[in-house]
């Protein structure tokens, strides 16, 4: 509010309740106001009238879709099963931690319910029996059927904490190797002068290094020795000799990780052996030779994706927690409605804003995790 | 002499006289060892069809273009067959329903498709063939879209083409050419002016179902993408399996051509539709499934012999 020649000239808010004001004022005034308050309502009750029906038809449309797509999914599952992704099926892949299966198989439980409910209600298969062993008892197989799909995503939102964690441990891994790699120079500096905290400080990185690959080797070799049993059990036709042949070059690729690791831990020893001999002008110059500033700069911008990517998987993962834990709520919700029989509105309305919150941050999800295809439409 | 203290040394030497009961278990022995083997490459053999069935489905499930064929030719023709031959008309109505429903949405989000490859031109750089059926494929999408609208509720074809066919588009010629003093005065040319103002030149749109405009555009474009597959087929110097592969989606897209006019001339039955309907699915899924199985094998530079033509031009101009 500003003073000027004895008027007060309002602004913001004030200006604009002044303005409302004006319709208690005079009386054409407030004809306009109520002639387009009536024509607005009187259009939006029209057009809201015929767009509800046209929005629920759009909603029955895409049930229909969702069932079919959900339904089928279970195909999707027992292919993930028992194909075998570069050479491992996916029980046997150390890298699926057991929350990922559990999360799977219990996914695997509610699709396969899924499909059986469908088979019911579409009536494919003749199954008097079976509905009345599987499905007779209605309520049960609702809970069955609902309480799977809140253990998977239990377990889902388990996973993603593990994931969360890796994240963390993958994010301070390429920081401390960033900083590493830019004060390289300086650090090949102070061990050319001899500086005890910053040798000590070398030592104990390599040491961790040698550890670190060392148990990578001993991982390794475990999985090249499974492999080596399980391609035992592939011979015969032409088809096993290819899964033979994949598992291969699985092994060929593994013994290649080790034998760079192995001369990655020769190489560290030779240093370790040269620091503690006080070499420290020939390991400065092996250091120095080792990388120059190009190369350096590549290693940087490496450890940045890993820094980006694992942001990535983080949002990811916190993705992951909100849809899982708000789909659990409101099945546990609609199960216990289920279970006492209150139905009332605004336990009604609950469960449909916590359904479409949890679908919403899942689409979000889905566009976040999803990389962008740079291929024509195909037909 | 005890058994204990006999020699050690040397080798039994069993005589060699076979008895019934010897034969009798190398026979078995040979059989059972044959039926194992056979057992063996007959489970390698299920586990290997059941693998490639599965990770058909999946590629299938995945794919939206080809779930929308599947839900599409299922739901509307091989259910329709069923029922008639099971002489249970209706039997499948909520599963007709739900397949139509899915296809009906698969089919609205591939208008984005369609959209994203004008907008963004993911045309350059293709053949001319295939912008045309991509182009057609556009049409067919918008026209997909506004049958969607319809059936949802939002709006109603018949009056939208009504509305479009009334309009007048040369109603302002008769006030031009009576204000113009000289031409006043010919009244042929003025009768001509009022009748091309009343001249309604979008009037066949009413006569025209969309539905049958928007088959007969899908035709067109299965068309154009089997003229394409033909000149992939005839190309000179390529791989078995790039010829495979164009020959697989000739025979589709054909299929496909021959299943629209035939849907469109009513000329076979529900269980004529059915048996051809399921046949060109099989045909477009096992061209898909090839495609994706030799992917690796397709992506590979192609192995094109050089135009000879253009080689002689080349030598010529003293380039080579």
């Amino acid at each position: 509010m500003s003073s000027e020649n004895n008027m007060v000239v309002r602004t913001g808010p004030g200006y604009v309740v002044e303005r409302a004001a004006a319709i208690q004022e005079d009386i054409p005034v407030f004809l306009k106001g109520a002639k387009m308050a009536n024509k607005i309502i009187v259009l939006a009750s029209e057009c809201l009238s015929n767009l509800a029906l046209c929005w629920l038809n759009i909603a029955d449309s895409l049930r229909y879709a969702i069932e079919v797509i959900e339904t089928v999914g279970f195909f999707n599952l027992v292919a993930e099963f028992i194909i075998p992704t570069d050479g491992r099926y996916f029980f046997t892949d150390p890298a699926n931690s057991a929350q990922k299966v559990w999360e799977k198989v219990l996914l695997f439980v509610h699709s396969s319910f899924k499909l059986i409910r469908a088979i019911s209600v579409y009536a494919v298969i003749p199954m008097a029996f079976m509905a009345k062993l599987a499905i007779g008892q209605l309520t049960y197989f609702k809970i069955a059927l609902d309480g799977s799909y809140a253990a998977s995503s239990f377990a889902g939102v388990l996973e993603a904490i593990r994931k969360l964690g890796c994240c963390s441990e993958k994010t301070q891994e390429a920081e401390e190797k960033i900083q590493k790699w830019k004060f390289r120079p300086l650090e090949i500096a102070a061990i050319r002068r001899g500086r005890q905290e910053t040798l000590d400080a070398v030592s104990s990185r390599y040491v961790d290094a040698i550890a670190a690959k060392t148990a990578s080797v001993e991982k390794n070799a475990l999985a090249i020795a499974d492999l080596k049993e399980q391609m035992k059990a592939d011979h015969g036709s032409e088809e096993m000799l290819a899964a033979y042949m994949a598992k291969n070059k699985l092994i060929q690729n593994l013994e290649a990780k080790n034998e760079e690791a192995n001369a990655k831990i020769a190489v560290l020893q030779g240093r370790l052996e040269k620091i503690a001999a006080k070499q420290f002008a020939s390991l400065a110059d092996e250091l120095e030779k080792s990388k120059d500033a190009e190369a350096i700069d590549v290693k940087i911008r490496e450890w940045e994706k890993v820094i980006e990517k694992s942001h990535n998987d983080r949002v990811s993962s916190w993705l992951k927690i909100a849809t899982a834990s708000t789909k659990i709520a409101v099945i546990s919700l609609a199960l216990t409605l289920t279970a006492i029989n209150y139905w009332t509105w605004p336990f009604t309305l609950t469960l449909a804003a916590g359904g479409a919150f949890a679908d919403t941050v899942g689409f979000i999800k889905i566009y976040w995790d999803h990389p962008v295809k740079k291929t024509a439409v195909a037909v | 002499m005890a058994f204990g203290t006999m020699p050690v040394t040397g080798t039994i030497q069993l005589p060699n006289t076979s008895s019934w009961y010897q034969d009798f278990g190398d026979g078995l022995s040979n059989t059972l060892h044959g039926i194992s083997n056979k057992l063996q490459q007959v489970i390698g053999g299920v586990n290997n069809a059941v693998v490639f069935l599965f990770s058909s489905i999946k590629f299938i499930n995945n794919d939206v273009n080809k779930f929308e064929q599947c839900c599409t030719k299922l739901g509307s023709y091989v259910i329709v067959m069923i029922e008639q031959l099971s002489n249970a008309p209706n039997y499948f109505s909520k599963l007709k329903r739900v397949l139509g429903a899915t296809a009906d949405n698969l089919n609205l989000v591939m208008l984005i498709g369609s959209i994203d490859y004008f907008f963004n031109a993911r045309f350059q750089g293709q053949d001319k063939l295939t912008i045309a059926a991509m182009t057609t494929l556009a049409v067919v999408n918008v026209g997909g879209a506004l049958m969607w609208l319809q059936q949802m509720g939002f709006c109603t074809l018949s009056t939208i083409a009504a509305a479009i066919g009334e309009v007048r588009v040369f109603s302002f010629v008769p006030a031009i050419v009576s204000n113009i003093p000289f031409l006043s005065n010919y009244t042929s040319l003025q009768a001509f002016a009022v009748r091309l103002g009343e001249a309604r030149i979008f009037s066949c749109i009413t006569s025209i179902s969309i539905g049958t405009f928007v088959s007969k555009t899908l035709m067109l474009c299965y068309g154009f993408l089997a003229v394409e597959a033909f000149t992939r087929l005839f190309t000179q110097g390529e791989t078995t399996v790039y010829k495979t592969a164009a020959g697989l989606d000739a025979i589709h897209y054909v299929a496909e051509v021959v299943f629209g006019g035939l849907v469109l001339s009513s000329a076979v039955g529900t269980i004529g539709l059915g048996i051809t309907g399921g046949g060109c699915l099989f045909l477009t899924l096992t061209a898909f499934i090839y495609n994706i199985t030799h992917s690796e094998e397709l992506k590979r530079a192609p192995t094109k012999e050089p135009n000879p033509k253009a080689v002689e031009e080349l030598i010529n101009i003293g380039a080579v």
